[in-house]
């Protein structure tokens, strides 16, 4: 075999070996010449990463995922990563695992841990350690929906036991009443109304009066603030001591006043019990005025008694000089 | 069948107890690899260029609708790394270098050739079954790994050219759900099926008989039996391995 042969098949190997070699490592995401580091995150789980995921930053693919293994207590699974060096993360970060597309393919993002305020992370116990979270893949999502729609159905099925064809018209009829309620409560609405804006004005001309009442009530107490300046008030007090000394002495008139018409009173009241009994007395017959009323000749008499009597003092009016005779010394 | 597989495993142990005659097979070793291995290059680069350039265009048609078309890149490399990469590239060197076994080694059979070896006690496993395992241990692999990247190339080519993709596009297809154990198991089928054909021919060379027809009907044997084994081979390594 001559030596060109020998170099060929040699030169073959070398090629293959070359080509698997960088080849898998260019399918594995390492990068040449750019320095990077690595760092952990610890899960609850891990979904479906894998080693070789993009790990994003901002949405940019900035490192890949290089281990997933679960920590030797069992609790947590530890993702290694690899980022550029010189990358600058969130404060408070946090790593989320999710699907980069439907297709089963998932992606590690770096976030701020604020983006997440209602997922519990686990706290890892070394300081540069990022806690991690695994958010639901599609199964997930759609075993989720597969649950709310049976639950659908279910409930669909129960409303149409439900909604049977008496239920559909007492629904209709429920409808009719309530659009006859309806058209009662508008005319209400509108009656109401128009006494609401008669009320309001009322209300108004009321404020009005209240206002215009604040006025006065502010005027005079204005004038009141000018009589206490100019020092009416005294004056004004003296004049009310005397009008109230004038009203004691009035009262005091007034109560003996008060008095001598309780003493008339009573000699009025004795004075007609007396006449009560003369008029009894006369009522009975007594005496000459009983007898006057209740003999008519002596009645008679007595009127022409009366009358010579009446005509007598004409006459003494007319001639006194007949019966009266008058002389001095 | 039993009585093949019987003597297949005769050859096997026989095979592994010459490699103590060091002397004898490394002097052939370099030349088999070249036989073997540096002529089988072109014909399993030819298959790789037309297989990748297919596999583009059929997993274009198939994604066409809802599944985004960066996955032609995932179709393409898991392919020819897991399936065609090495399975094409055996049975088409099973074809070449089973029955270019077979049939050098059936000739010196009918012609006495080995028997002459035997009568000199010279180790004709030594000297002529070992160099060609070995050189088929060694080189399959190494011709399936050239197939391999051939065959990504020319998808990846395809894919640029016919259906308007990005290389972005297909490389992230590429990397999506690449495992570095998709190369290694490439690499054990490799050298499994390199060891069956070369194994499989030595058998069917070495036990011809009846003249220049003993020659051929050992030779198809040889072939139809190797490519037989590759085919289930593959299956047996996807059960075990996958």
């Amino acid at each position: 075999m001559n030596r060109t042969r020998e170099a060929l098949v040699g030169l073959v190997i070398v090629v293959a070996v070359l080509v698997t070699t960088f080849g898998v490592l260019w399918l594995q995401g390492v990068t040449w010449g750019e320095p990077q580091v690595e760092m952990e995150a610890v899960f609850d789980e891990v979904g479906l990463v894998r080693a070789g995921n993009a790990v994003k930053l901002r949405g940019v693919q900035v490192g890949r995922v290089r281990e997933i293994a679960v920590d030797p207590g069992g609790e947590l699974v530890r993702v290694t990563f690899r980022i550029g060096e010189g990358l600058t993360l969130p404060e408070d970060a946090v790593m989320v695992l999710s699907p980069e597309s439907l297709f089963g393919d998932w992606q590690a993002e770096i976030h701020p841990r604020t983006r997440f305020p209602r997922v519990t992370f686990p706290e890892p116990q070394e300081a540069d350690v990022l806690p991690g979270h695994a958010l639901p893949d599609i199964s997930q999502l759609t075993a989720a929906a597969d649950d709310i729609s049976e639950s659908m159905l279910v409930l669909t099925e129960r409303i149409g036991i439900a909604f049977s064809e008496e239920t559909a018209q007492n629904i209709a009829s429920l409808i009719d009443n309530i659009e006859g309620v309806t058209t009662q409560l508008s005319t209400l609405v509108e009656q109401q109304a128009a006494s609401f804006a008669e009320v309001t004005d009322d209300v108004r001309q009321a404020t009005q009066g209240i206002g215009s009442a604040a006025d006065q009530a502010r005027q005079t107490l204005e004038r009141v603030d000018e009589i206490i300046a100019r020092d009416e008030v005294e004056s004004a007090l003296q004049d009310l001591s005397a009008i109230a000394a004038n009203m004691r002495g009035v009262s005091a008139e007034l109560e003996g006043t008060n008095r001598e018409v309780r003493e008339m009173a009573e000699q009025v009241e004795a004075t007609f019990a007396k006449v009560q009994g003369m008029l009894e007395t006369v009522e009975s017959g007594e005496g000459s005025l009983g007898r006057l009323f209740h003999d008519p000749v002596m009645a008679e008499e007595l009127e022409g008694a009366v009358s010579e009597l009446q005509l007598l003092l004409e006459d003494i009016r007319e001639n006194p000089r007949r019966y009266v005779r008058l002389s001095i010394f | 069948m039993a009585a093949g597989v019987g003597r297949w495993g005769g050859l096997t142990a026989e095979t592994v107890r010459s490699v103590k005659h060091v002397d004898v097979w490394s002097r052939l070793l370099l030349q088999q690899m070249a036989k073997i291995g540096l002529d089988s290059v072109p014909i399993a680069v030819f298959i790789a260029v037309f297989t990748g350039i297919v596999l583009s265009l059929q997993a274009s048609y198939t994604f066409t609708g809802a599944v985004p078309l960066y996955f032609v890149g995932v179709l393409v490399g898991k392919t020819m790394m897991l399936e065609l990469g090495p399975v094409l590239t055996g049975l088409a060197l099973s074809g070449r270098v089973g029955a270019n076994i077979a049939a050098e080694l059936g000739t010196m059979r009918v012609t006495e050739q080995i028997d002459a070896l035997e009568t000199m006690a010279y180790p004709p496993v030594a000297y002529l079954v070992l160099p060609r395992v070995l050189a088929g241990i060694i080189m399959f692999p190494v011709v399936t790994a050239l197939a391999i990247a051939v065959g990504i190339g020319s998808g990846w080519i395809t894919a640029l050219q016919l259906l308007d993709m990005s290389t972005p596009e297909f490389v992230r297809g590429l990397t999506l759900f690449f495992e570095p154990f998709d190369v290694t198991f490439a690499f054990i089928k490799a050298t499994s099926f390199g060891f069956v054909v070369t194994t499989i021919g030595c058998l069917f060379g070495f036990h011809t008989r009846g003249g220049a027809e003993g020659v051929g009907k050992s030779t198809t044997q040889a072939v139809v039996v190797s490519s037989m084994a590759i085919l289930v081979l593959d299956a047996f390594w996807a059960v075990t391995l996958l």
